[in-house]
């Protein structure tokens, strides 16, 4: 299985760089990219944040995939 | 959510790099010059790197989040195999070629190495993920 996100397309929709989003949930910068990138599974709480900063649900955002 | 805080502050980070680089000055001053020659075992020098080092180690970033307590772990891992395997050959090179090779029955050699390949390993992947 695979968690893969819209991070990239909705922060582009709102207009925000990383570094602001990565502000405003309380983590780093190159962990917002790491998500981006799939290269790191958030918690729960952080992909809760994420959802809430885009005032959308978690289920918006990531989605699970069935590995190709 | 707030993690449950194990790690120093950010400014210790700062000190140990300083008394790291003060270790090294001393091992330097030592070696060059006759000053301080009543430490002929260099254990000042020893103290001083393993406290640099540990302060260094064990020191919160700038931003100490969930990804980065991950990397922690694994560069710990990483360095515990490091270290695992240096005594392991040690022992080996020592029984075939009967030669007086110590160096895996010091802790403080091990200790230097380990805490070392940590600060490699965790730099290195903390680090990996450059800007887009």
């Amino acid at each position: 299985m695979l968690l893969s996100n819209i991070i990239r397309e909705v922060r582009a929709k709102w207009n925000m760089t990383q570094q602001e989003l990565a502000d405003r949930t309380g983590v780093s910068r190159q962990t917002i990219n790491s998500i981006e990138s799939g290269k790191y599974v958030p918690s729960t709480v952080l992909a809760i944040k994420i959802a809430m900063v885009f005032n959308t649900t978690v289920n918006e955002i990531f989605e699970l995939k069935e590995k190709d | 959510m707030k993690t449950k805080i194990y790690l120093f502050p950010n400014y210790c980070k700062i000190i140990g790099a300083g008394i790291f680089i003060s270790a090294i000055l001393l091992f330097i001053i030592q070696t060059q010059t006759q000053i301080l020659n009543f430490d002929d075992e260099y254990e000042i020098v020893k103290i001083l790197l393993l406290g640099g080092l540990f302060l260094f180690n064990f020191s919160k970033e700038k931003i100490e989040d969930e990804r980065l307590i991950r990397i922690r772990l694994m560069a710990w891992a990483y360095s515990f195999y490091i270290v695992a395997f240096t005594v392991v050959a040690g022992r080996i090179f020592n029984f075939f070629l009967d030669e007086d090779l110590q160096f895996y029955n010091s802790a403080t050699a091990l200790l230097i190495t380990y805490l070392s390949a940590n600060i490699v390993i965790f730099i290195r992947y903390r680090e990996l993920d450059v800007v887009e």
